[in-house]
């Protein structure tokens, strides 16, 4: 049995927590900075993920966990009350549109109970789903416009879909509409069960698609962590499994919903993120720990005869240890509310600031108790760590010891050197050599801010915008159909008509060129050996040996597809040339210049491609394929079906031409196909056009003068920057203006983790500086007393502030200079368009900061000391 | 020659009911080159008195002169001023600058005030109050009575006018105390400095020349 | 920007410079005026013989002020002593005068006796003429140390010496008259050990002698102890007596020179005992102190460097 004795420690730490004002107000910022950072960090974290799912589950058509596919209601029955499933939803398949007008679009007849219609996006804005037993039907507002019906509730609408493989045409009474999600790749018509059951024995459906008439059940687990785990176990629990037909007929179908990030994660753990995310929450760590653990080491410094005294009447190093415990936990209540509060509305800015700056992630808010409770408790477990020291050492202070207690007890030094005697200028040294480590731990954080600051601007003004666009913009403008600015899209179909190009080259001082795309099956020769080191390139080598035998052989070559663009002049001279003289493909001829791929930072691949200039090239342009089993050579017959069978292409009807390789070339990429894949080369427009049969344009670049820049930006954006225009363009503004996007969101981040680390390093300094003058508020009143002025006094206290301020400055100096070959080569390797110059202007910046907030800060606490008259604070601990 | 004189001098705290009179109209002449002890129980004012007479305080009424000068008619700086070059003040509690070592202790006063200290006769002072072999220690490393001589050494590196000493002894042992004693004393007849020290302790008023009894802010005798 | 703006730009700051330029020449010898002003006007009352520092304040001048009223005060002080040391002279010329009136009137008249009375009871007056010449020499040798110790004639060589042997020598020299008086002597010597201290042996044996033989002179009954108290960096030697005491206005009056108590007006003495023993003391760098109440006998303590 304990004497209860919390109530009486808890009196003292309350009484002893309220003589400590200033300490406590700086702990609680300190610890609301702290928990601003956690927090920051957590919601942007968590709306980044919740963002990147929404964004993935918009694309993959809902959220539900996974789902069971192809259900017989007696599966769906056995299934659904599993006590793993946490919920589940009801799906019937019952058909799609795809006549007139729906043959672009992807509508889905089916039925959805409420539950999946909630984790598909299909809940009516308007109006409910359909009522069992009725004929109503909900469905979205561009079904609606395109069946040409108003969205109002009761309006009768019909269609025709295909069930099965056979057509049917049913009317339906529109019970509610919804606004459909551009992203969500699907168009939904729901009707109730009872309605796809009246249609399936309408139809006498059968379900040969092995799809329609089956239920689909989609589920919900606790979490979405282990998703497919939890789905064979379900299906593996009552005897069924989902390794294939074959495995027997107990065969079922599921499905994981790759949206969950968690569910991807687990398939491949980023180690780099994971790594990064640790990387930062350290820092935040160690930035709240620099500051609080400061504080409560010097007021427990302070507070050493308290302690003392507090032992001398018998209390126990354990309760000690429990006074400050309570008291940090104390001010890490409202530290941490007051953090959690700003922190979140920062938090929310921040995930705008970086999600403006992503593509494929929705803007989303996480408003996760994980963000809060995340926070909190790290800020907690900061505090925790930061008062473990000072509480081991107020618990082991003896009594004895604390009456003679003065603060660099701690550094044990008996003896100084030196008969100069005392100026003002080596007292105020002596007085920081009185807790070295405080002053170290000071000096290290607010130099840590300008650190940072200073990288921050080292890296934004490094961005080197002429680096980055003449790298970027080959040209002023290009125009193309839109789906060749998209990234990675395989198939280009744009062709960019020439009336658009014709209203262009009317403009007054256009100079630009055309790039003739390949629209048709060409190939050419090259050695196995040659393929091998492309595989090697791009994928696996060991999947060569089956591609190779998929090749036609002629002679010791294989044909293998080769890239081909036909440019104009004008895009042939912005083409870096390697080797070799372009002029001979713009006088035409049977040239062509050999394309070769450069790194970011322009070296050129010597093995990028296999052509050497004055090679005699040939390219077959084939214009039919016949087809070979790859295992025997053998040919397959003209209407053999191939669906389910390997085969290798030989070209049936064909030409060949031989071209010399006249120049070695780099394409800039924003001129290029814009992806990769195949030997590419170059050839002149006519060449092209004359051996190609072909001349459809891929996009059209163009050179304006200077002065009308602005104007032809105003005049591209009318004529194809609108949402409803087929082309799109790219030209040297818009870069321009994502490049100072990126450059403005870094110096935004960096800046923002500046002010921060600023402020802690500023409070750090604050605090340091007060409870140094509060501490010594007696020796000041004696230094007065053995005639000490007023002014020189301050002059000692703003010597003081200034070494701090300025010893700060001195080691981000020294830190900046001597770290910048390294963080040179270091950023240059992550940003090809960086350019490392040596910057201190921040430095330079900030040091009057420093140094007028050295000054200013002494003098209020002087002030304010001054308050109280020699005589009371010699009197004082007497 | 008179080098320390108050006329009339009163300190009132508080007012009306809570009025406290700790000076009540004092008057007071040292001569020069005197060692005078001021002996009264704690609450007779005698703190006050002494801190008025090192300017320290502000009285409510009446004057203090030192050495020819009134110095409540200084300003506080200039009264900081006055202070160092006039007065040295010995504290019960020492009072030294951690920081500092002995040595930078003991010039402090003289190189607050920019001047040159006279070396010959600092290391006399030293070497009288047995310092010599301290000189680099940091003052929290010594014995009180260590301390204290610091204290007094520094008290007449200024060669002030005169020395205030408060209780000098009042954190010491007796015999620690004799010796701390015997050297203000003898200091004192060496340097010829006028010496006022405040003291409950009638055996250590035994040293002075005079002894000055106060007693509820008044001098009885 | 056109030449022509630049050389205007050019000529106005060239005026601003130059315009500082006057006003920085003109303060500063305005200032200097001052000060020199000032440090006259110092002078001058340093000539008149009324100079203040009256300046408290950081600036150089008051700091001359301060150095300057220094220097007039250790030249004054010098004066002073210059004056003392006539003053001394001139007293000790008439003390000499006046303590020498009485026994040299004397031995006039005893020697007219004996002149006139030729073998009558010439035994009593050679007596009563030798009992002058005595106290006479008393006198003169007592003034002969006093004058060769202050002028520093005889300078005293402080030494560290064992006290232990000046006790017992003050124990061979008064047991035998304390004890016709019927009182005690007690020398603790034996409790001293092998305590040393910083001191002339001769001259302190001297200076001892005379507190001893004081409070020889001035108890009746009781006794005096005489014992050594040893502190860290002095040592005390300490003569308790429980005689008739000192009144504590006397304290310090008792160590002036040819001071004599009146409440022992009847007592042989010259008043210069206690002022030669303070001189001592105070020439090896140690002091005396008393702690008496008239009636209540006395402790007289002699407090020495231990080095």
């Amino acid at each position: 049995m304990n004497v209860s004795n919390r109530k009486c420690i808890r009196r003292l730490s309350i009484a002893s927590f309220r003589a400590a004002k200033i300490r406590n107000i700086i702990t609680v910022a300190a610890i609301a900075l702290t928990t601003i950072l956690f927090t920051v960090l957590f919601t942007v974290g968590m709306s980044m993920k919740s963002g990147y799912e929404q964004s993935n589950f918009r694309m993959v058509g809902g959220y539900s966990h996974g789902s069971f596919k192809y259900l017989t209601k007696e599966q769906f029955t056995e299934l659904k009350d599993d006590p793993l499933i946490q919920e589940y939803g009801k799906r019937i398949f019952c058909g799609m549109p795809t006549k007139e007008p729906f043959q672009k679009s992807h509508v889905e007849v089916s039925y959805c109970d409420a539950n999946v219609a909630k984790w598909m996006f299909v809940e009516p804005k308007e109006g409910r789903l359909p009522r069992e037993g009725t004929n109503e039907a909900a469905t979205d507002e561009k079904v609606l416009s395109l069946l040409g019906v108003e969205p109002v509730i009761g309006n009768e609408f019909t269609m025709t879909f295909t069930v099965d493989g056979t057509e049917t045409t049913e009317t339906f009474t529109l019970c509610g509409w919804w606004e459909p999600d551009e992203v969500i790749p699907a168009n939904h018509v729901l009707i109730p069960e009872s309605r796809t059951q009246e249609i399936f024995q309408k139809l006498n459906t059968q379900g040969k698609d092995g799809m329609t008439g089956t239920l689909t059940m989609d589920v919900m687990f606790k979490n979405a962590s282990h998703i497919a785990d939890n789905m064979i176990t379900v299906l593996e629990r009552h005897g069924y499994q989902t390794e294939g037909w074959d495995q027997g007929d107990n065969y079922i179908q599921i499905g994981v919903n790759w949206g969950y990030t968690s569910a991807q994660l687990e398939k491949s753990l980023d180690i780099t993120t994971v790594f990064a995310l640790i990387a930062v929450m350290l820092l935040i760590i160690f930035t709240g720990y620099l500051i609080i653990y400061n504080i409560f080491q010097i007021s427990v410094s302070n507070d050493v005869r308290f302690y003392g005294l507090l032992k001398t009447i018998g209390t126990t190093g354990r309760q000690i240890k429990r006074i400050i415990s309570l008291q940090a936990f104390l001010l890490s209540v409202p530290g941490i509310l007051l953090g959690l509060l700003l922190g979140y509305g920062a938090g929310v800015i921040m995930t705008g600031i970086v999600v403006s700056q992503l593509d494929g992630i929705v803007l989303t808010y996480s408003v996760s108790p994980v963000i809060f409770l995340g926070a909190a408790l790290f800020s907690l477990v900061t505090v925790w760590l930061s008062c473990r020291k000072p509480r081991k050492m107020a618990a082991k202070i003896s009594p004895v010891e604390a009456v003679r207690y003065t603060e660099n007890n701690g550094t044990k030094r008996k003896n100084r050197k030196g008969e100069k005697g005392a100026s003002i200028f080596r007292m105020a040294m002596a007085n920081l050599g009185r807790n070295r480590s405080k002053t170290v731990i000071t000096v290290i954080s607010m130099s840590f801010a300008v650190v940072v600051l200073n990288l921050t601007f080292t890296v934004a003004n490094g961005f080197d915008m002429d680096k980055y666009l003449s790298k970027i913009v080959a040209a002023d403008f290009i125009i193309a159909e839109a789906p060749y600015f998209q990234p990675a899209t395989l198939n280009k179909v744009g062709v960019l008509p020439e009336e658009a190009i014709a209203q262009i080259e009317a403009l007054d001082g256009v100079k630009g060129g055309r790039t003739y795309q390949k629209t048709f099956a060409a190939n050419e020769f090259v050695t196995e050996e040659w393929i091998q080191k492309q595989y090697g390139r791009w994928g696996n080598s060991e999947e060569v040996i089956p591609y190779v035998q998929q090749l036609e052989k002629v002679g010791d070559y294989y044909a293998d597809r080769v890239q081909l663009c036909g440019m104009e002049d004008f895009v042939l001279d912005k083409c870096r040339v390697i080797e070799g003289d372009l002029n001979k493909l713009k006088e035409g001829g049977n040239y062509v210049a050999a394309v070769y791929w450069a790194d970011d930072y322009g070296n050129i691949e010597e093995d990028s491609h296999w052509a050497k200039l004055g090679d005699q090239i040939t390219i077959r342009y084939v214009e039919e394929y016949e087809y070979f089993d790859p295992d025997t050579g053998e040919i397959y017959a003209e209407d053999e079906d191939l669906s389910d069978k390997r085969y290798g292409e030989k070209a049936k009807v064909y030409e060949d031409k031989v071209y010399e390789v006249a120049a070695l070339v780099n394409v800039p990429n924003k001129l290029s196909y814009r992806y990769y894949g195949a030997d590419e080369f170059v050839m002149g427009a006519e060449t092209f056009i004359r051996d190609s049969g072909t001349s459809e344009v891929m996009y059209y670049a163009f050179d304006c003068a200077d002065d009308q820049v602005e104007d032809m930006e105003q005049w591209m954006q009318d004529f194809a920057g609108g949402e409803d225009s087929p082309y799109d363009y790219e030209s040297r503004k818009k870069e321009e203006e994502e490049f100072n996007d990126f450059r403005n969101m870094f110096m935004m981040v960096g800046s923002g983790a500046a002010l921060i680390v600023g402020m802690v390093g500023i409070l750090n300094f604050l605090n340091a500086i007060l409870t140094a003058i509060m501490a010594r508020k007696r020796e000041f009143a004696v230094l007065q007393s053995v005639g000490m002025t007023g002014k020189q006094l301050n002059k000692m206290l703003i010597t003081e502030g200034m070494v701090f301020a300025g010893s700060s400055i001195v080691i981000t100096l020294i830190l900046t200079v001597v770290m910048g070959p390294l963080a040179s080569s270091i950023l240059e390797g992550m940003f090809w368009f960086f350019s490392y110059h040596l910057t201190v202007t921040p430095i330079l910046l900030v040091a009057p900061v420093f140094l007028i907030i050295g000054a200013v800060i002494p003098l209020f606490a002087y002030h304010y000391m001054a308050k109280r008259s020699v005589v009371e604070r010699l009197r004082e601990a007497e | 020659m008179t080098i320390l004189q108050t006329k009339d001098l009163k300190k009132v705290y508080g007012s009306g009911e809570s009025e406290v009179r700790a000076l009540d109209g004092v008057n007071l002449a040292v001569e020069k080159g005197e060692f005078v002890a001021i002996v009264g129980t704690s609450g007779s004012g005698k703190s006050t008195l002494l801190h008025m007479l090192g300017g320290l305080d502000r009285p409510t009424s009446g004057s203090v002169t030192v050495d020819g000068k009134e110095i409540f008619t200084l300003k506080d700086e200039e009264l900081t001023i006055f202070r160092r070059r006039k007065i040295g003040f010995i504290f019960q509690n020492y009072n030294l600058v951690p920081v500092l070592n002995v040595y930078e202790n003991i010039l402090l006063p003289v190189q607050l005030d920019g001047g040159a200290p006279d070396k010959a006769y600092i290391e006399d002072i030293i070497d009288t109050l047995g310092l010599s072999s301290k000189l680099n220690n940091l003052s929290n490393n010594l014995s009180g009575g260590q301390q204290q001589r610091v204290a007094i050494a520094r008290a007449l590196a200024s060669k002030p006018a005169i020395i205030l000493a408060d209780e000098p002894t009042g954190n010491l042992d007796s015999k620690t105390s004799q010796d701390v004693l015997s050297l203000l004393k003898v200091t004192g007849q060496k340097f010829s400095q006028t010496i006022v020290m405040i003291t409950h302790n009638e055996a250590i008023a035994q040293l002075a020349d005079r002894t000055i009894h106060i007693e509820d802010g008044r001098i009885v005798k | 920007m056109t030449p022509d703006r630049l050389s205007v730009i050019l000529l106005l700051v060239g005026i601003c410079c130059l315009l500082a330029a006057t006003i920085i020449i003109l303060l500063d010898f305005i200032f200097r005026r001052r000060s020199l002003r000032r440090m006259n006007d110092m002078i001058q009352a340093a000539i008149d013989g009324n100079f203040k520092a009256d300046h408290f304040d950081e600036s150089l001048c008051a700091s001359v002020e301060n150095r300057l009223a220094e220097y007039l005060a250790m030249t004054e002080t010098q004066m002073g002593k210059v004056a003392a040391e006539q003053e001394k002279t001139k007293s000790l010329i008439a003390d000499i005068s006046h303590q020498t009136k009485t026994p040299i009137a004397n031995l006039l008249l005893y020697t007219e006796l004996l002149k006139e009375e030729e073998g009558r009871e010439i035994g009593e007056t050679a007596a009563l003429l030798e009992n002058q010449v005595k106290k006479l020499d008393f006198f003169i040798q007592s003034l002969v140390k006093l004058s060769r110790l202050e002028t520093g004639i005889l300078a005293l060589r402080p030494c560290k010496s064992e006290v232990a042997p000046l006790l017992e020598e003050v124990r061979e020299q008064y047991a035998a008259r304390a004890e016709e008086k019927g009182i005690y002597l007690r020398v603790l010597s034996e409790e001293t050990g092998e305590v040393t201290a910083c001191f002339d042996p001769k001259w302190t044996l001297e200076a001892l002698d005379n507190l001893v033989d004081n409070a020889i002179k001035y108890t009746q009954t009781g006794g005096i102890t005489v014992r050594v108290k040893p502190y860290e960096l002095f040592i005390c030697i300490e003569v308790a007596d429980t005689g008739i005491g000192v009144a504590e206005e006397e304290h310090s009056k008792i160590f002036e020179r040819f001071y004599r108590s009146m409440a022992v007006a009847h007592e042989h003495g010259v008043g210069i005992g206690l002022y030669l023993t303070r001189e001592i003391l105070r020439q090896e760098s140690g002091y005396i102190q008393l702690a008496s109440k008239l009636g209540e006998g006395a402790v007289f303590s002699m407090f020495l460097p231990k080095d």
